[in-house]
């Protein structure tokens, strides 16, 4: 009984951290922007990970959902900076940052 | 209908507006909705093979997950200079 709370509770979370996501891609205004909500979706995943590992115990699926999470965790972050190399070179024409900017910051 | 159907079909409702952001909006917004969108696929086929008590369903989504990375790498890269 108290398993099949807690495995709600997860489920529950999992999905409202994933839709909040959708809401915070959708309303932002340019991809740079857009991009911070696309990380904070692997909580949801993990929340409906430990969901599904709970409610099945130790069998092949919690491990195959696992696998599952470590991949999304592992290939994220090169898919994001992947992302915006593509908008800031889409968008200045070069990734590298030139002489003349770095002085300006300083 | 169980909670993992559920939670499946409440994730299918936030794809729409996904697609529409894809539809509409410039192509590198629409690679970064198409990322979220693999993402919440991912986990919608997991809450389905959850849901419908078959673990095999489970190799689909850890074929998504793996070829989701690099259709958008692929992406990326043309979006970078020519597309």
């Amino acid at each position: 009984m108290a398993l099949d709370i807690v495995v709600a509770v997860l489920l529950f979370l999992g999905v409202a951290l994933e839709l909040a996501c959708v809401v915070g891609v959708v309303a932002m205004g340019n991809v740079y922007e857009r991009m911070h909500f696309v990380a904070p979706s692997l909580l949801g995943v993990a929340a409906i990970v430990v969901a599904v590992i709970l409610e099945q115990g130790s069998s092949q699926l919690s491990a195959k959902a696992a696998l599952i999470w470590v991949l999304l965790a592992a290939t994220g972050p090169a898919m994001a900076h992947a992302t915006v190399r593509a908008a800031r070179i889409r968008e200045m024409e070069r990734w590298s940052i030139l002489e003349s900017e770095k002085a300006e910051a300083r | 209908m169980n909670g993992f159907l559920t939670a499946a079909t409440a994730l299918l409702c936030g794809l729409v507006p996904l697609g529409w952001l894809i539809w509409k909006s410039s192509p590198i917004d629409g690679l970064v909705a198409f990322e979220l969108a693999s993402v919440m696929a991912v986990s919608i086929l997991l809450l389905l093979c959850q849901g419908v008590q078959q673990s095999s369903f489970a190799d689909l989504a850890l074929a998504l997950a793996l070829l989701s990375f690099g259709g958008g790498l692929v992406f990326a890269r043309f979006l970078e200079r020519w597309v």
